[in-house]
């Protein structure tokens, strides 16, 4: 699930920080799948955990983020479920789309990757789309991290996003074009996010193959690709274009399919993968279910 | 009288996290009892310790980072964790803590994990029939050498409140003042029979007194401390104080190094700060 703030934030008085989590709420709520879960990846995320339920009996899941969608799915298989985040407020905005509440959830506010002292060993692990959020340089380390916190025969379930190979160059130029001349054609958010990823992986300026590092197509970094393109493109309209998410810089790590299996298989086994069919943008986001060895 | 449900924990917390800037020592620790703290601890671990504040007192996450430690705070209330840092002075260095929103009953922590534990009147807030549950869970995250810190509270005889209504106008309305007068009346609304305190009977002793006073100067006085006291400690609130039998209980679990009192403040003699060693 995207990041909205990474830092965690300082409360400086209440009413500021009830104000900042209602915005962070209200982007939440007003987004659509593919940029949160989609119906059809929840199904095979339930599937997943599911088969984790066979073993035993103890259900004790360690969550990365606060995704509603997540904690829901939790709290339907009354999972005993701790939160990992690094943002407070983050946490009460998701708390509020909760549709089922689980009151006894712990959270831990924290960086994932420094999440040390940790009692319980989890039956499951999960979190959307959270190795995104970690530099490639250091998946070997979440994985250790994640596998340390797993029972032995403990699992993991993520989505992951995943760069799919594009047939020729989809260029920024040419998605700017369309962009124009058909401005109806990016009215369906998953159309849009399709022809997005082609961009972006198609276009060094968003991509990096060497660390497999996508810059998110945020306000800013569209603007600045105008620049170089010398368009002009009304604000709204790119605020449009880029899902008035991001204003800023967001990067996030997104390898092909067999970089990411490689690292995970060397921690984990994988049993399972699966996508969401709905639509070809679900491509990009893969659903793994792992076993700790 | 509100019901001491979860509601009524989430409201009090929140408040408490507003109000914490009034609070000062007994009710916070005082600078010298931190110093006794902080001192331990450096005598005993050089090298980046790693502790559990109890709670949120911004007073310990302080000393815990001077002690250059890897800090974790565990507390019921997010809030609190997350408001406190205002009142602190490391404030950038709270971004390297680890918060956790979560029971002392049943902390999701390692066993064995931390050199040191501190709390600030922390067994108060635990009910009777759950403390000893709450140490044994200190004691298990704990190193086989580790201490557990911690500032308790033995009420004092009962004075009147006459006596306390004095001293407080003698010595002015100040933060300071108002804090002694909100201990004192602790004390007062403490029944040693079943071993607990309220901050609904605090507010009962002012308007017993109130009723009984016998001029309307001392009526007015009464009423003023009586608003200044509820605002202080809203009605609802419960502490399970032991007092001096708390010692027979730590003592099962844990072996007493040493007993210090600080120096700063008319209350220290009521305020022990018990320094533990895990009992192996």
């Amino acid at each position: 699930m995207p990041n909205l703030y990474f830092k965690k934030t300082k409360m400086k008085k209440s009413t500021e920080n009830i104000r900042a989590w209602k915005s962070v709420s209200d982007v939440w709520r007003s987004l659509k799948p593919p940029l949160r879960p989609s119906p059809g990846e929840i199904k095979i995320y339930e599937q997943f955990l599911k088969k984790t339920l066979a073993g035993g009996s103890s259900r004790r899941a360690l969550l990365f983020g606060a995704t509603p969608e997540l904690r829901d799915l939790l709290a339907k298989y009354k999972f005993n479920v701790s939160i990992v985040d690094i943002n407070p407020v983050m946490i009460k905005a998701m708390t509020k789309l909760l549709k089922r509440k689980n009151h006894q959830e712990k959270i831990i506010i924290s960086d994932w990757l420094k999440v040390k002292p940790l009692k319980y060993h989890y039956d499951v692990v999960m979190g959307d789309q959270i190795f995104g959020n970690v530099k490639f340089e250091k998946w070997h380390q979440f994985c250790r991290i994640i596998s340390d916190s797993l029972q032995p025969n403990g699992h993991l379930i993520t989505n992951v996003i995943l760069r799919f190979p594009v047939k020729g160059v989809f260029s920024f130029e040419k998605l700017i074009n369309l962009y124009q001349k058909y401005p109806s054609k990016f009215n369906n958010i998953e159309n849009k996010w399709q022809m997005l990823y082609k961009m972006m992986y198609s276009d060094k300026r968003f991509y990096s193959k060497k660390n497999y590092l996508v810059l998110w197509p945020a306000i800013l970094q569209i603007q600045r690709a105008l620049k170089s393109i010398r368009v002009n493109l009304d604000i709204k309209k790119i605020a449009k274009l880029a899902d008035n998410i991001y204003v800023k810089e967001y990067k996030y790590s997104s390898p092909p399919r067999k970089v990411f299996e490689s690292i995970l298989g060397r921690h984990f086994h994988i049993i399972n993968s699966d996508i969401n069919r709905k639509h070809p943008v679900y491509r990009h986001y893969r659903i793994y279910l792992a076993k700790s060895i | 009288m509100l019901k001491r449900s979860k509601k009524f924990y989430n409201w009090w917390h929140q408040n408490v996290a507003k109000r914490w800037a009034i609070y000062g020592s007994p009710a916070r620790p005082s600078q010298d009892e931190c110093n006794i703290i902080r001192g331990f601890i450096v005598s005993k671990h050089k090298n980046h310790p790693r502790i559990l504040v109890l709670g949120a007192t911004p007073e310990y996450r302080d000393l815990a980072h001077a002690c250059k430690a890897e800090v974790t705070c565990i507390d019921i209330s997010l809030e609190m964790i997350m408001s406190m840092p205002e009142l602190m002075k490391h404030k950038k260095l709270v971004s390297q803590e680890i918060w956790i929103k979560a029971n002392w009953l049943d902390m999701p922590l390692s066993s064995g994990y931390y050199d040191f534990v501190i709390g600030d009147l922390v067994v108060t807030n635990i009910p009777l029939e759950s403390q000893t549950n709450f140490l044994a869970e200190i004691r298990r995250i704990l190193k086989p050498n580790g201490y557990f810190i911690t500032r308790e509270y033995y009420p004092p005889q009962k004075r009147t409140i006459d006596l306390i209504v004095d001293e407080t106008f003698k010595r002015g309305l100040s933060t300071k003042s108002i804090n002694l007068l909100t201990w004192d009346l602790l004390a007062m609304a403490y029944n040693r029979q079943n071993k607990t305190a309220t901050s609904t009977r605090m507010n009962n002793v002012l308007h017993q007194a109130l009723m009984s006073a016998k001029t309307k100067q001392r009526k007015a006085q009464i009423n003023r401390l009586a608003l200044i006291v509820d605002r202080h400690y809203p009605p609802g609130k419960k502490w399970w104080i032991l007092g001096k039998d708390e010692e027979k209980l730590l003592v099962k679990y844990f072996k007493i190094i040493s007993i210090k009192y600080g120096h700063d403040h008319p209350r220290v003699a009521e305020c022990p700060i018990y320094i533990l060693k895990k009992q192996k």
